[in-house]
């Protein structure tokens, strides 16, 4: 699950996604796994400083984007 | 990161056709026979399982950032110059979220849906096989039955004197019913058994 965050956030090209939109496109991508698992993995990436979130100013949602070293792992540093 | 060259999200690119298909997509929520009619009048037929991996392609990941890039653009278009810099990126992001939330949402509607009815047609499968699966055991035991019939008749002298002999087949057939089931006619000769008429 953990590569398919790092694509579906890739692809949205620096656009944050909010959580649910980023779970949803997840399993659109055909990754299986339930939310306790997509929860683990975004602190896990984020832990690994892959990807990092903002809160929204007006609605306060966690607004995740992808960082220089998860953008390096998708695209192996090309 | 792209699909195969010979997937049909390649396909559908490089024939400039995939814009065209997931818009026709989106508009109509076509079901899977409707699509293949589509992907066929394009001269590109293809399997259930082709169509399914369509929709979960990184093509079609960027085909839904794409048109809500697009509509991200057209609000800021529209915004006001003035506005607050953090009203107006959360404003944006909200157009752009809105926009994915809602394309990921009907592909995962159209997902659940087509993998239901692909595991009701499994299962259709499933009791074809067991039917099919008890018919083939029944015609083996009737098989088996006949040769031990068979068997039992050929040792059966007097069975045999009855084939042998020069009566008509319905006559045999009489003699060799009569031979095999002497006891039970005795039985209803004496009253002991009452056959259904």
């Amino acid at each position: 699950m953990s590569t398919t965050i790092l694509h579906a956030l890739f692809n949205s090209d620096g656009n944050p996604l909010n959580e649910t939109v980023l779970l949803a496109e997840v399993r659109c991508m055909g990754s299986g796994g339930g939310e306790s698992q997509f929860r683990a993995d975004l602190a896990r990436l984020k832990n690994a400083g892959m990807i990092s979130f903002e809160e929204d100013a007006i609605t306060g949602d966690r607004m995740w984007r992808i960082e220089p070293k998860g953008s390096q792992r998708i695209t192996g540093g090309k | 990161m792209d699909s195969r060259s010979d997937s049909l999200a390649a396909k559908l690119q490089r024939a400039g056709l995939f814009d065209e298909y997931f818009a026709w997509w989106l508009q109509e929520r076509p079901s899977i026979p409707d699509r293949k009619e589509w992907l066929e009048k394009a001269e590109m037929p293809h399997s259930n399982d082709a169509i399914s991996n369509l929709h979960k392609s990184p093509e079609a990941a960027m085909w839904r950032n794409a048109a809500a890039a697009k509509a991200r653009a057209a609000m800021e278009a529209g915004l006001p110059k003035n506005i607050d810099s953090l009203i107006r990126k959360s404003l944006l992001d909200q157009r752009f979220n809105h926009v994915m939330g809602e394309l990921s949402h009907k592909e995962l509607m159209d997902q659940f849906i087509l993998e239901g009815d692909s595991e009701r047609l499994k299962i259709k499968r499933e009791e074809l096989a067991v039917k099919k699966q008890a018919l083939k055991l029944s015609r083996e035991k009737f098989e088996t039955e006949t040769c031990k019939k068979f068997l039992l008749w050929f040792k059966d002298a007097k069975a045999r004197e009855i084939a042998d002999s020069g009566l008509s087949n319905a006559d045999k057939i009489a003699a060799l019913r009569a031979e095999y089931f002497k006891d039970v006619d005795a039985l209803e000769a004496s009253g002991g058994v009452q056959l259904p008429d």
